[in-house]
């Protein structure tokens, strides 16, 4: 009875088959690298939309987009808050999504959808040290890797594709992607860049 | 006894001023760019500068962070002649300029007593150069530096078989320039002066080097204008040049200026000018009426 | 201890009625980026407090509806921008006011400034100066005055 009703709850919560996946990101010096986008793609992917726990918004704060990177599902509305006194004009050349927006001193009424999967590099018209990359992904799986250069993601057990994207990595897209195998047990691997 | 030659200079004259000094549509001036007048008119070579003397300055009206450029005609009626001369320059980035000019010389009714003919033609091509070196003539108002220029332009003259009949030794020609102009706001002063390597003969129409000397020789420009309202400078331009040809003596050329700005994209200019001999004729004296559309 | 107490309340003071406040900076004459007239001759050219008063206004007035500069005023303190203007152009026209605001890179700092809005300021300045009936050539002694801070103000 308690076994029927534990593995009843551990289906419904998905858990059954989630393993953790713990990809480190490493400069050639082996020095742990920040801000990459670790994505894990399985080849069913689970109904529903994706949903991240972070807001979708780039703000321009201090005459810098913060966060740097930005991770949103594909079709969302990321907002652009101008947190500075100053005049921000934002723009974007990307494949993915070409746009620009003059942002005036503390305007938080401006937003853009990204309604397609990709890298999308921004800056600033009026300040050229401004840069930050928008991540339209349409996995649910996707993390950016902290000061440790880790990126840890609940991922279904099962074959996959891991991609790891980051300014430095001279590659189209500058992506690196491999077929991975993720056991129950879980998944590690430290991936070298640069 | 007034000519009608002379009254038809005074009619040129006035219509030019009365176009000049229109009641402009409203006071806001809607293009960016360089101050007004702050880029001279064009030279008949086709440099920016005064109406004879080349200036340091840039065509067009755009700074640093643009290109721009001008179009210009000039006629300049005289005694016993006229000159025109039209054109176009561009403006880089206000550090480079290209220029273009074209310029006729009608011998007019004198052309007969030159042995060429009534209504005798005269004229050549000039391609010019000229790379700003060093100062901003606006900016720099706290220090004695000009704004410093080098140029070149390349004269390509027609008529090459009466040129080398009257003397000429060329009809193609280089000449070479260094110009510094300022700007003293607080005295609503322009300034320019320009040193020239020529061999040109009447500006080049008459060819270069000849049958006196076919050497190159250093002349010298000099423009002094007074900012007499924002859009109204008026001043007077010197320009020096060889002797080379042993038929006629050739003289240096003043003009009196009114240069205005009917907008910032249009400036009109009247000049009363004095080119003295010109090939064995006495006193050639007349206006000069320039019009400069700018971007 | 008295010079201190007197920096802990320049801190501590408020902005001026209108205004929002800026980071603390250090208070100079200097700032105002050019040395005064000598005399009265430009402060009476300018109709002293009341004609700078006017000339400032209508400048501002302009700018801020100016399509090729309006973008860098929208969203700034245009209350302050006009009592600094006026203190600015008091104390270098010989009217004897103090200077409060910042220096000329500080206070432009980051607002993305070319050349051509220097330009289009001046132009419009001119404007002004016509309006209020100042002589061009007193226009012109301030221009030469007012153009070597391009260098500090013109970042972009």
């Amino acid at each position: 009875m308690y076994f029927r009703f534990l593995i009843l709850a551990l289906t419904i919560s998905g858990a059954a088959n989630a393993a953790k996946v713990d990809v480190l990101v490493r400069a050639a010096d082996g020095r742990p690298v920040a801000d990459a986008v670790v994505m894990v793609d399985m080849p069913h992917r689970a109904a529903g939309a994706i949903r991240f726990p972070w807001p979708y918004a780039m703000n321009q704060q201090n005459i810098a987009f913060v966060p740097h990177v930005l991770i949103v599902p594909v079709g969302a509305s990321v907002t652009f808050p101008n947190l500075d006194k100053v005049r921000h004009h934002v723009y974007s050349f990307s494949k993915a999504k070409k746009f620009e927006l003059k942002l005036y001193g503390q305007d938080q009424t401006r937003a853009v959808v990204f309604d397609k999967p990709g890298v999308i590099a921004i800056g600033c018209n009026i300040h050229d040290t401004m840069s930050g990359f928008i991540l339209a992904v349409d996995t649910p799986h996707a993390a950016k890797t902290d000061a440790t250069g880790h990126a840890i993601l609940d991922v279904p057990a099962g074959t996959a594709t891991l991609d790891v994207w980051h300014p430095s990595i001279r590659a189209v897209g500058n992506m690196i992607s491999a077929p991975i195998a993720i056991t129950a047990a879980g998944f590690a691997r430290t991936i070298p860049i640069g | 006894m007034p000519s009608s030659r002379s009254k038809r200079m005074f009619l040129a004259l006035s219509c030019a001023l009365i176009v000049a000094a229109p009641a402009h549509a409203g006071e806001e001036m809607r293009a960016g760019g360089k101050l007004l007048l702050t880029n001279g008119i064009s030279t008949v070579d086709g440099a920016a500068g005064g109406g004879l003397a080349s200036w340091a300055l840039i065509a067009g009206n755009e700074t640093v962070d643009g290109i721009g450029g001008s179009v210009h005609a000039t006629y300049v009626p005289l005694s016993d002649y006229s000159l025109s001369s039209a054109g176009a320059a561009i403006g880089i980035r206000d550090r480079l300029e290209l220029s273009y000019a074209h310029q006729r010389f009608d011998t007019q009714k004198t052309g007969v007593a030159l042995g060429l003919g009534r209504g005798f033609i005269f004229s050549q091509d000039i391609i010019g150069a000229k790379l700003r070196i060093a100062g901003d003539a606006v900016t720099d108002q706290d220090s004695a530096m000009p704004q410093i220029a080098v140029g070149v332009q390349y004269h390509i003259a027609a008529r090459d078989a009466v040129i080398h009949a009257i003397g000429g030794a060329h009809d193609t020609g280089t000449d070479f320039y260094v110009s510094a102009t300022k700007v003293l706001l607080a005295q609503s002063l322009v300034l320019g002066a320009t040193v020239r390597l020529t061999k040109a003969n009447q500006f080049g129409l008459l060819g270069f080097g000849g049958d006196a000397d076919d050497h190159y020789s250093p002349q010298f420009e000099g423009s002094a204008g007074l900012l007499v309202t924002r859009r109204l400078l008026l001043g007077g331009e010197y320009r020096s040049k060889p002797n080379n040809l042993t038929f006629a003596k050739e003289d240096d050329a003043l003009d009196a200026f009114a240069a205005y700005a009917l907008t910032p994209n249009l400036t009109a200019t009247a000049a009363y000018v004095d080119l003295g001999d010109i090939a064995t004729v006495r006193n050639q004296r007349g206006a000069l009426l320039s019009i400069q559309a700018s971007f | 201890m008295f010079p201190f107490l007197l920096a802990i309340a320049a801190l501590a003071a408020p902005a001026p009625p209108g205004e929002q406040p800026v980071d603390p900076y250090t208070q100079s004459d200097a700032n105002a980026g050019a040395t005064p007239f000598e005399g009265q001759s430009m402060w009476r050219a300018f109709r002293r407090q009341p004609g700078v008063d006017r000339v400032i206004d209508g400048l501002v007035d302009r700018l801020i509806v100016d399509p090729r500069v309006a973008d860098i005023f929208r969203g700034q303190d245009i209350v302050r921008l006009r009592r600094t203007l006026k203190e600015q152009f008091c104390y270098i026209l010989g009217g004897g006011c103090r200077y409060t605001g910042r220096d000329m890179q500080e206070g432009h700092h980051n607002l993305g400034i070319q050349t051509k809005d220097f330009n289009v300021l001046v132009g419009d300045l001119q404007l002004a100066m016509n309006r209020e009936r100042v002589s061009i050539f007193a226009q012109n002694r301030l221009l030469a005055k007012l153009a070597p801070m391009k260098r500090s103000v013109v970042e972009r």
